[in-house]
């Protein structure tokens, strides 16, 4: 016989979801890299308020790390993400309305 | 199709709620919540009622897939208040590679009796809602109220099934999911919230955020979420008319990705539902197919006989949840409103003891899904509305 109905519904914690989903407080991850290479650094490369280091003639300039934020590792160099978390604008979105986008 | 009352289950309220009908209340204008869930009351219908339904879905969800084809092929995008020629062009390529593009779901609104034929009020096929409490409560609802009993409500697998069917399509990278903050009844964030549960629960990789927080990387030209990751695909439940339009409405059409590929942020519905959310679609289907039962007169130049026969409703082309549209009675002043509109001809919407019922019949992928009841105490089904279940015995 034939059957218009769902066999089962289930639903894994809607209300969880529905309640995280605007949770606030989502900060990028963040990794040193070589800007330059964007080679991933330790950490200590991108530490600020400490001496640069000036002895470090290895390679000039690409010796200073910086903070690369989101993205990700693949071969040991950074990408998809942004060395410059100011250079990311928000609010283009959603200030056109009031009231539900849905119908 | 009857009405019926019936005793709420106690603990309704609770209930639904944990169904994933998060906010089953809804606020009215005196400040007073009132259940925006109502179980006081059903529906059934008989199996030969629902199939001819399920007909008539489908012939009209082909028949609007043939409008947007006619629209995109002989440039009529015009009459659709789309005069930005870029906007025209990506929606026309959205259309010719829709096969390319995932596309998940859609709502037709009907004007049905249980006698004669459907007629359609409009298809909201870019950003449905009412979709939770279809999908889910209701389903639930039966299994408790009527175990062993049918109901027109495959929502939730064919959701899950299209997403899988559908997961070749998307973008490396999770599936964003954004609602608007706007809505502080909480409605959109729901339906967002559902449908990224029927993703996840088809194995797809999912984030969430709402739109106001998506960024716009200068340096990368790309958008991203709030931890600066690439948004390679979103299902956005936000209007396409105001994506475009808005300050990064820019950013937008310059990295469309329009099907295989072809830029860096896929968004969900498509760009050519444009095509179908529009109410000069409504005149666009009457015009290709004059007379049909299903369909009711519609204009974009004014109600014509309209004013004389059967009266007329004004729905702005962009207007939702009722919102602009105004009623209008025979022998009324056959005016032409300043906003563009579409003077479709009045369908009063059955009273079943006293309550106004317009029934949604949803389309998932491309085929008829289910059903879902809202009645209003007016004649416009509104954000008032109450949702009420409904069985096949």
């Amino acid at each position: 016989m034939r059957r218009l109905r769902s066999s089962t519904v289930v639903l894994g914690g809607m209300g969880v979801l529905a309640a995280t989903i605007t949770a606030c407080g989502a900060e990028p991850d963040r990794r040193c890299a070589d800007p330059v290479t964007l080679e991933e650094l330790p950490g200590y490369r991108c530490d600020t308020g400490g001496s640069v280091d000036d002895d470090d003639d290895d390679n000039g300039s690409s010796s200073r790390g910086a903070y690369y934020y989101g993205g990700s590792v693949s071969n040991a160099r950074v990408s998809g993400g942004s060395f410059d978390k100011k250079a990311v604008d928000t609010g283009g979105f959603g200030c056109s309305s009031s009231g539900s986008s849905g119908g | 199709m009857e009405r019926h009352t019936i005793e709420p289950r106690p603990g309704w309220q609770r209930t639904v709620e944990e169904q994933g009908l998060v906010y089953p209340l809804t606020r009215y204008p005196d400040g007073s919540l009132r259940p925006y869930w109502d179980e006081s009351a059903y529906y059934s219908f008989t199996l030969p009622e629902v199939e001819a339904l399920e007909e008539v879905v489908e012939e009209l969800h082909a028949m609007c897939l043939a409008a947007a084809a006619h629209i995109v092929e002989r440039n009529r995008f015009a009459d659709l208040g789309i005069t930005d020629p870029r906007v025209a062009e990506r929606v026309a390529e959205s259309w010719r590679r829709r096969a390319e593009l995932p596309s998940l779901y859609a709502r037709f609104d009907l004007v049905y009796d249980g006698t004669g034929p459907a007629k359609m009020l409009e298809y909201n096929a870019d950003t449905p809602t009412s979709l939770v409490e279809a999908a889910s409560p209701q389903w639930f609802w039966m299994e408790e109220r009527f175990p062993g009993a049918d109901q027109w409500n495959s929502l939730h697998e064919r959701l899950v099934d299209a997403w899988k069917r559908q997961a070749p399509l998307l973008p490396p990278g999770p599936v964003h999911f954004a609602h608007s903050e706007t809505d502080e009844l909480g409605e959109d964030l729901m339906t967002v919230a559902y449908l990224r549960e029927t993703a996840e629960q088809a194995g797809l990789a999912t984030e969430a955020l709402s739109v106001e927080r998506i960024g716009w990387d200068r340096l990368s030209r790309r958008f991203v979420d709030e931890k600066l990751r690439f948004i390679r695909s979103c299902f956005k439940l936000y209007p396409w008319e105001w994506l475009v339009t808005d300050r990064f409405g820019k950013h937008v059409l310059s990295t469309l990705d329009n099907g295989g590929g072809s830029g860096t942020t896929c968004w969900i519905e498509p760009a050519w539902k444009m095509l179908l959310s529009n109410k000069a679609l409504l005149a666009i289907l009457w015009e290709l197919h004059p007379g049909h039962p299903n369909l009711l007169p519609a204009y974009l130049d004014g109600p014509r006989e309209l004013a004389t026969t059967t009266g007329w409703a004004a729905k702005p082309l962009l207007g939702r949840e009722g919102a602009g549209v105004t009623l209008h009675e025979p022998g009324d002043d056959p005016a032409v409103r300043d906003e563009p509109c579409c003077y479709q001809g009045l369908a009063p919407l059955p009273d079943f003891d006293g309550n106004r019922t317009l029934l949604g019949a949803w389309v998932v992928e491309d085929e008829a899904a289910g059903l879902g009841i809202r009645e209003s105490a007016g004649a416009i089904t509104d954000e008032y509305a109450r949702f009420l279940p409904h069985v096949i015995l």
